[in-house]
């Protein structure tokens, strides 16, 4: 098994484009809205992209935030905008968000080249029907000036609780900060309900190249990776007795709750992932496992069910059944 | 754009607000935004807001974009700009800006033509005469003429030497 894969759970890389003649989203009338979705989406066409019909149910608009696969703000948005995704879900427009365009592409563990490779698909595509706003010595034009240049964000979802746990975040965080890259807590941050689930991405978009910029946070994540790897062996040796028992009961609650908070799924997740990367845990496959992430959370459950929406014990109820059957 | 509310003037002020936990953006001209009790200083908070922290000497030209309609100072006040155009019309005075916060101003990688495609060449420094140009131009903004006329002959002696 990829000893990675116990540390990068995901690698995405989003594009911002935005088309010439037009002001940017955020400014931008109902009818240049329109237009725009028009052109973008008859530019993909022939190439297995559809408007999800779904866009204006939120509750699956916001099912895809959860996965970060649209943004927490698109999610939210109402104003008139648009998501295409090709047959394979692993590329998602994202139309009149911030940018007029936001390709965002993923591939499973740490593969930013695969996930890049298919943006850049996605982008070749639209470039060769729609003319976007560029600029010699700027690069790509983009409604926030931080954006400019490649108007690439890479980035890859990491498991850090060893790191966490020994207080190593904040330096790591400052180091980062220093050569232009971000980590940020994907659950929020500081407590054990995040899950220990982080974000690393470039913060800065101007001045390398694409190539450049995925070679760097690839390095980079990869020896975070192996710091985080080494981090659980001490945290084993220093606590086993107490460690090895809160990761076994926190695999006893998930498998037998009748109820569970999100929270506490979150905390028992992270925990049970941390067993079964030290070799506590045999009896749960972690790719079953990291299903849950999103399975259990709440707009997933209410897209199963409504009900869920207003009734939070019944939400909690289905959490645990669906966690039942992952494990 | 125009005004959403009087659909008349050019609309300078964009602002969003929470209203019952939803997101709503409105972007009024500078009286309708007056009339709403709306300053900028009630806007800019909650926006990120590359801009205010720049060094950027804060004079407006009176240029306009001829796109989007903003002024310098609107950009300013927003923090961000309304267009692409804008970077064009407003480059001088966006160059320090996005020099901060990129800690360069030059793009390498993609283009549309492709032709540069992914490899770029090598990333160098800015030269010295690089810096002294952007320097020279921050002098004049700033009328710090003498500031000025000793980089011009620093940049000469440069070339000179060459
Ligand atoms: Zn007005
Ligand atoms: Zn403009």
């Amino acid at each position: 098994m990829d000893e990675k894969r116990d540390v990068i759970l995901r690698s995405r890389v989003r594009l911002a484009r935005n088309i010439v003649d037009y002001p940017f989203a955020p400014v931008l009338n109902a009818a240049c809205r329109k237009e725009i979705i028009e052109k973008v989406g008859s530019a993909l066409q022939a190439n297995g992209y559809a408007r999800r019909n779904d866009i204006d149910n939120t509750v699956t608009v916001h099912a895809l935030s959860e996965e970060n696969l649209v943004s927490r703000e698109f999610a939210d948005d109402k104003e008139l905008h648009a998501l295409l995704s090709n047959d394979d879900a692993n590329t998602y427009i994202m139309i009149c968000e911030e940018d007029h365009l936001r390709i965002q592409s993923f591939a499973d563990g740490a593969d930013l080249a695969a996930a890049g490779k298919r943006a850049f698909a996605a982008e070749r595509l639209l470039n060769e029907k729609i003319k976007f706003a560029f600029d010699r010595e700027l690069g790509y034009l983009t409604h926030c000036p931080t954006n400019l240049g490649t108007a690439m964000r890479a980035s890859m979802m990491m498991f850090l609780p060893a790191l966490t746990m020994l207080g190593r975040m904040g330096d790591l965080k400052s180091q980062l900060e220093k050569i232009g890259v971000t980590i940020r807590g994907l659950y929020g941050e500081g407590s054990a309900a995040d899950a220990y689930m982080y974000q690393i991405s470039n913060r800065l978009s101007l001045g390398l190249s694409e190539d450049e910029l995925l070679r760097k946070i690839e390095a980079i994540a990869s020896r975070i990776a192996e710091d985080e790897l080494r981090a659980r062996n001490s945290l084993l040796s220093a606590r086993r007795d107490a460690l090895t028992d809160k990761i076994l009961r926190s695999l006893g609650i998930l498998k037998y709750a009748h109820m569970l908070s999100g929270k506490e799924f979150l905390d028992c997740y992270a925990y049970v992932r941390l067993g079964i990367s030290l070799g506590l845990i045999d009896s749960v496959q972690l790719t079953e496992l990291d299903k849950l992430l999103y399975e259990a959370m709440p707009a997933h459950l209410i897209a199963k069910n409504k009900d869920a929406a207003s009734d939070t014990i019944l939400r909690d109820k289905l959490r645990a059944e669906a966690i039942k059957q992952r494990i | 754009m125009l005004c959403t509310k009087c659909k008349k003037e050019q609309a300078t002020f964009f602002y969003s607000q929470n209203i019952n936990g939803k997101e709503t953006s409105a972007a009024l001209c500078k009286s309708c935004a007056k009339q709403s009790g709306i300053d900028s200083s009630d806007i800019l908070s909650p926006l990120f807001h590359p801009f205010a922290e720049s060094k950027v000497q804060k004079r407006d030209s009176g240029k306009t974009c001829n796109l989007c309609g903003l002024t310098f100072s609107d950009i300013l006040s927003l923090g961000k700009v309304g267009c692409p155009d804008c970077y064009n019309t407003f480059r001088q005075e966006l160059r320090d800006t996005i020099r901060s916060i990129h800690g360069t101003a030059k793009h390498v990688g993609l283009t549309p033509e492709r032709s540069t495609a992914i490899t770029p060449e090598p990333q160098k420094e800015p030269s010295e005469e690089e810096m002294l140009r952007v320097a020279l131009e921050a002098a004049i903004r700033d009328e710090n003429y003498e500031e000025a006329a000793r980089l011009r002959d620093r940049i000469k002696e440069l070339k000179g030497e060459n």
